[in-house]
C-alpha cells in the first residue's frame, strides 16, 4: 500500500496579482514601498517603507549628512559604499547629481555666484560669546573670486552684557558654496568704529540642495579637506551612518525583486495551485 | 564586564553605545527578508521574529566567546 508524500504547504496564500512588474520594480526602487503601494500589498508597502527609509535616514543622522556621497575621480578614495546605498533610490540619488552635474566652480573655496544676505553665527576674537548678527556680502565685492568684504550687524554677549556689533567684514573667504556640511563657513576680520573688532570665524546654513549628498573631498590640507574634517568631528559615527546607509540600500534589492518577481516563497507556505504570479513581463 | 560594559555604552565614558546600534539594523533585517520571502502577514511577522531571535542569539554567542578570550589578556 503505497503512501501519499506529505505535503510541506501549511499556509496557502491567495492569488497574487503583480500588475505591472516592470513598473512596479521601477517605483520599488524610486521610493521604498511605492512598488508595493502600486501593487495594492499595503502591509509589505509600509513595511519596506517604515524599515528601509528609517534605517536610511537614520544613518545619514548619525553621519550627520555627510555619509551618502558619490566620488569616483581619485581612485584611492572611491566610494564603495555608494554602491550599496544608490538602491535606495531617490534618497541617495542627489550624490549622482551632485559628483556629476553641479559646476567645480561652486565647489571652489571662496567662490561668490550671487550676493548672500544670511543669519550668521560666529566667534570674534575678544568676545567671549557667541556673536549672532546678519551678513550682507555683495558678489561684486569679491572681484570675480576672493576675497570679499560684506557688512555684518549683530549682538554678542560680552561679560554679561549684550553688546551691539555694526561694521564691516573684509578679506572674507567662504567655504564652498557646495560642501557636504548644512553650515557653510566663513572667515573674516571684523573692523567697527570703537567696538570690539578682530578676527571673526562663523557660519551660515546651506539651502539643502548644497549640501545634501555634497562629495567629501580629500584633497589637500586646505579647508576644503571635509572627508579629514568628517572623521575628526565624526569618530565611529561615521562608519557607523555608512553600514546603516548600505544595509538600507541592499534591503531595498530584496524589496525591489518582491516587487518584481513576488515572493521567494519559503516552506510553510506556496501559491494555491494554478495560480500564475507571473514576473517581468 | 568591563568590556561588556563598553560595548553596551554602560561604562559611563559617554562613549557610543555601539552595542545598542545594532538592534535597529536586526530588526530591519528581519522584517524585510521575512517580507521578501513570504505573502502572508502573519507568517511574516513569526518568521521575523524568529530571525531576530536566531541573529541575536548569534551575535549574543560571539560576544560571550570573544569575552572569554579577552579575560587572559
Amino acid at each position: 500500500m503505497s503512501q501519499q508524500p506529505a505535503t510541506p504547504v501549511r499556509a496557502e496564500v491567495a492569488p497574487l496579482n503583480l500588475r505591472n512588474p516592470l513598473l512596479a520594480g521601477i517605483l520599488a526602487f524610486l521610493v521604498p514601498g511605492l512598488g508595493h503601494l502600486y501593487q495594492r500589498r499595503l502591509f509589505k508597502a509600509g513595511l519596506y517603507a517604515a524599515c528601509i527609509l528609517t534605517t536610511f535616514f537614520t544613518g545619514l543622522r548619525i553621519g550627520h549628512g555627510q555619509v551618502v556621497y558619490f566620488q569616483w575621480s581619485a581612485p584611492e578614495s572611491r566610494t564603495f559604499a555608494y554602491l550599496c546605498q544608490f538602491w535606495v533610490g531617490l534618497p541617495a540619488l542627489p550624490a549622482l547629481a551632485q559628483a556629476k552635474l553641479r559646476s567645480n566652480q561652486v565647489f571652489d573655496e571662496g567662490y561668490l555666484t550671487k550676493s548672500l544676505d544670511v543669519d550668521c553665527l560666529g566667534r570674534l576674537d575678544g568676545v567671549d560669546g557667541v556673536v549672532r548678527g546678519r551678513l550682507t556680502v555683495d558678489a561684486d565685492s569679491s572681484g570675480g573670486g576672493r576675497p570679499a568684504y560684506g557688512k555684518f550687524r549683530g549682538t554678542a554677549v560680552q561679560g554679561g552684557a549684550e553688546v551691539r556689533l555694526e561694521g564691516t567684514l573684509t578679506n572674507c573667504t567662504f567655504d564652498p558654496q557646495v560642501g557636504p556640511n548644512p553650515r557653510r563657513g566663513v572667515l573674516g576680520y571684523f573692523e567697527s568704529g570703537g567696538g570690539p573688532q578682530g578676527r571673526f570665524e562663523g557660519s551660515f546654513s546651506r539651502p539643502i540642495w548644497d549640501w545634501y549628498g555634497a562629495p567629501l573631498f580629500d584633497v589637500d590640507a586646505s579647508r576644503a579637506n571635509s572627508l579629514d574634517r568628517a572623521h575628526r568631528e565624526l569618530g565611529s559615527r561615521f562608519e557607523l551612518g555608512v553600514v546603516y546607509t548600505m544595509i538600507a540600500g541592499l534591503l531595498n534589492l530584496l524589496a525591489i525583486f518582491d516587487a518584481v518577481y513576488g515572493p521567494a516563497y519559503g516552506d510553510e507556505e506556496q501559491p494555491i495551485q494554478g495560480n500564475n504570479s507571473g514576473g517581468p513581463a | 564586564m568591563g568590556a561588556m560594559m563598553w560595548i553596551l555604552g554602560l561604562d559611563g565614558t559617554g562613549g557610543l553605545a555601539r552595542g545598542w546600534y545594532a538592534i535597529p539594523l536586526i530588526l530591519a533585517i528581519s522584517l524585510v527578508y521575512s517580507a521578501s520571502r513570504h505573502e502572508n502577514t502573519s507568517l511574516i511577522l513569526v518568521r521575523a521574529a524568529r530571525l531576530v531571535l536566531t541573529i541575536g542569539g548569534f551575535m549574543l554567542a560571539i560576544l560571550v566567546i570573544l569575552l572569554i578570550l579577552s579575560r587572559g589578556g
